[in-house]
């Protein structure tokens, strides 16, 4: 039971990913099918065995920031920063809203860990005699926030959670229980990741990273392909944002989570915990299965992940997986973790928004055993009311989130 | 808005630099001191090289063998500490509770010890022989994703990350969780470990103490830097993990539950501060905080203050400032005091200020700030000290918690 049935919009978006540098430009290359997958050049691949991720290639820090800000700055914080000031250009919210009552829920898993690598290296190799304290003290998932609390003066509650791959799905509900809560007028929430070598060398150690670009719900698929990129919103009530005439993109209705209580990496076999996720959203936004006509799946393009969570969605819809679609944006712009419930909420939002259905690119021969309509390679106009975005991660950590049409 | 469901607090489980339960409640209250020298790792050649490492805990009396070989550290910490809360608070979850049972952890760095490992064993043996057992372990959320696995926990799983509030910013999110309907019960707190990386940065940043020299020369040794002290000369890196049971009032009550205390509720903001630094005195604006904490009952009520404060200048002159313009005219009577001087400061030390609150609401106690000799003067707080006679009554204990960046948080417990 909610404490208030609030109505909850999205009245500011932004992004910066290996698809594109603003909202814009990824609705763009989502509707065309673009993959963005490719080999990497961040850092040195030689030895690993998958070489090849989503890579945001325009890494340029915001203008107008001083110097010593911008030297403190690790990737993660980058593409926070960038994302956070398209959501707040177009919202309207500065200026209407008293930065006291602006709260920041971000979501990450590795924060500034490629800076912290490179200042371990430089100590192993002798290169520096101490660890430096940007680089370790700027390391944890916090500091991203600490930085947009900084910079765009953000006073009110502040969060930062890690869930692994579901972080940013996680504080997409914790925006949403704010504003229910009172506990702020506004909630800029979100999340920011960065490419580094300990997730590149662990999913690899893992033999998880596919070795061609990932193809989600493929009979052929092999793995998943990592990404990078941050997505920030701008959450507030449906009456405020209302009153204050700011543009609405689309309503928050719900999130559910649950833990698999299984195992670290792998899912439940049943997908029971994928089943709770998606039953309680659903519950908490009052609709039915068949009232939901697509689903923005967490589909990462390893064997087990697509095979557990197409069951567990037919489990939750039965009759009405029929007239359900079901897509994964991971094809095009990489599994981008802690990034990852902010970035599909956001392909999930344009999809509502611009009446499209993102396709789930690199699929050219659909796994039969899925049974679902997955909307291979090319995108198709669809108007649709409500969607989920499914998010799952290391931990048995999985959550569903409900958007609707504004 | 609707009248918000009630929580409270019924089970309490720790592993800490004093010990598990009862063992760190009298320790604590007695003004024991859980700082040790560092010997497991090199520290270099000057002091500091103290810190207040976890003692007199056995993980396998708490986990099995099995389980046991896969986990780190921290999170063997954070599993014996749910064990312990959940046996504290008598709750053996059956399937249909565990489902609806969550969990929240707070921690600021976890396993940074393997992380290290994993990323020194891939510089010098390259990507090929990058260790696949250690991976999953490197990221935050293990302990909680083992905590779910061990007790079968089904409910919503979150960690949060927030530097030295990290096991306040839990308990708040714990506290959200139950009222917005997600969870009737969650086991939420946290912790840290002391780490060599970590404790180099914070040396070289000077944060660390490296003692008090005693008076009466050579052989009179050290004593230990207190916070609110007018000689504090910084603190001391601590660890551990605490975790509280929290549940919906009427799950307490249907079960037959005694409570500690109330989670009444919580108030967070943030004030202008350095990256990396706590904020300075001059920054306390509390009145965002004043304002969400009148409207939650007991807020007149305050008898008892946990503070974060942690033998650094900067953070205690803070909270000094801080706390006495929050509680204006209320600040004088409420007592003061803080557990950073006995067990250190680590990421969910927070965790271990709710659980004072929790437990000295339960027994009218309070723990004085064992190393205070010099009260600092410009802190206008009523200090505990080991001459505090303990009071009369206990109404109602707020925990601060101010994070470097800036973030404070205050969570308001109340007698049940």
């Amino acid at each position: 039971m909610a404490p208030s049935a609030q109505q909850v919009v999205v009245t500011g978006l932004g992004t910066v990913n290996a698809l594109g540098s603003s909202v814009a430009e990824f609705a763009v290359a989502l509707r065309a099918g673009t993959s963005a997958i490719a080999p990497l050049t961040l850092f040195d691949t030689t030895g690993h065995r998958s070489r090849i991720a989503a890579e945001v290639r325009d890494d340029a820090p915001p203008p107008g920031l001083a110097a010593s800000l911008r030297r403190r700055l690790s990737r993660s914080d980058v593409f926070a920063l960038r994302a956070t000031a398209e959501a707040l250009a177009a919202s309207g919210l500065a200026g209407s809203t008293a930065p006291e009552r602006i709260g920041l829920a971000l979501g990450g898993t590795t924060g500034g860990m490629l800076r912290a690598e490179e200042c371990l290296r430089a100590r192993t190799e002798g290169r520096i005699r101490r660890y430096l304290p940007d680089p370790i003290l700027g390391s944890p998932i916090s500091a991203s926030a600490d930085v947009l609390a900084n910079v765009f003066d953000f006073t009110g509650p502040r969060l930062s959670l890690s869930t692994a791959c579901s972080s940013s799905a996680n504080a997409l509900g914790v925006a949403l229980d704010w504003i229910r809560l009172g506990r702020a007028d506004a909630v800029v929430t979100g999340g920011t990741e960065s490419l580094c070598r300990m997730t590149f060398a662990g999913f690899n150690a893992l033999h998880a990273l596919s070795l061609e670009p990932c193809r989600p719900f493929d009979r052929r698929r092999s793995g998943l392909s990592l990404g990078e990129g941050a997505a920030i919103f701008v959450v507030e009530s449906a009456e405020r944002a209302a009153r204050r005439g700011a543009r609405v993109h689309a309503e928050l209705l719900a999130s559910g989570s649950s833990a698999d209580a299984h195992h670290l990496t792998a899912p439940h076999p049943d997908g029971i915990g994928a089943v709770l996720a998606m039953h309680r959203a659903l519950a908490s936004a009052g609709l039915r299965p068949d009232e939901i006509g697509y689903i923005n799946a967490h589909g990462t393009g390893t064997p087990l992940n697509d095979a557990v969570e197409a069951g567990a969605i037919r489990t939750v819809f039965g009759d009405a997986t029929a007239h359900l679609a079901v897509s994964s944006t991971k094809g095009a712009v990489g599994h981008t973790l802690g990034a990852a419930g902010a970035i599909e909420a956001l392909a999930t939002i344009l999809a509502l928004r611009d009446g499209f259905l993102p396709p789930t690119v690199n699929l050219e021969d659909p796994d039969p055993a899925c049974g679902l309509d997955l909307v291979p390679g090319r995108s198709r106009a669809a108007s649709v009311r409500y969607a989920l975005s499914n998010s799952y991660g290391f931990g048995g950590n999985n959550t569903s989130v409900v958007i609707g049409r504004a | 808005m609707r009248e918000l469901p009630r929580v409270v607090v019924t089970g309490v489980g720790m592993v800490s630099p004093l010990g598990p339960l009862p063992l760190f409640w009298e320790r604590v209250c007695a003004g024991a001191s859980g700082i040790v020298p560092i010997d497991w790792f090199d520290t270099g050649p000057a002091p500091p090289g103290t810190a207040a490492r976890v003692r007199d805990w056995q993980p396998k009396e708490h986990i099995k063998p099995a389980a046991l070989r896969r986990m780190d550290r921290f999170s063997q910490m954070v599993v014996s500490a749910c064990r312990m809360a959940l046996a504290d608070a008598a709750f053996a979850p059956i399937a249909a509770a565990a489902e609806a049972m969550g969990v929240v952890v707070g921690a600021a760095y976890g396993n940074l010890l393997e992380t290290e490992a994993f990323l020194n064993g891939l510089i010098a043996k390259g990507p090929a022989l990058a260790n696949p057992m250690l991976f999953p372990n490197l990221v935050l959320n293990a302990p909680a994703g083992y905590v779910a696995i061990e007790l079968g926990l089904r409910g919503p799983n979150f960690t949060v990350c927030h530097n030295e509030i990290s096991g306040e910013a839990a308990l708040a999110l714990a506290y959200d969780t139950i009222v917005c309907g997600r969870a009737d019960v969650v086991l939420a707190g946290g912790g840290d470990e002391i780490s060599p990386v970590l404790f180099h940065v914070s040396k070289d940043l000077g944060v660390l103490s490296p003692g008090r020299r005693r008076k009466g020369g050579a052989a009179a040794g050290h004593e230990w830097s207190s916070p609110f002290d007018q000689d504090r000369n910084g603190m001391v890196m601590g660890e551990g993990a605490a975790m509280l049971v929290l549940e919906r009032v009427e799950h307490a009550r249907a079960r037959g539950a005694v409570p500690y205390a109330e989670l009444v509720g919580h108030a967070a903001q943030t004030v202008p501060s350095s990256p990396h630094l706590w904020p300075r005195a001059t920054a306390a604006a509390p009145r965002a905080t004043a304002e969400q904490l009148r409207a939650l009952r007991g807020v007149d009520e305050i008898d008892l203050i946990v503070s974060c404060a942690n033998s650094t200048r900067d953070l205690d002159a803070f909270e000094a400032a801080h706390l006495a313009a929050l509680l204006g005219e209320s600040a004088p009577r409420a007592l003061v005091t803080s557990v950073k001087g006995a067990i250190g400061e680590f990421g969910g030390a927070g965790a271990f200020s709710v659980a004072v609150a929790a437990l000295a609401l339960r027994d009218c106690a309070v723990p004085p700030l064992a190393a205070l000799r010099r009260p600092d003067l410009s802190c206008t707080l009523r200090l505990v000290t080991a001459d505090t006679p303990a009071p009369g009554a206990l109404r109602a204990t707020l925990v601060s918690g101010t994070a470097r960046g800036g973030a404070c948080t205050t969570l308001l417990l109340a007698r049940p």
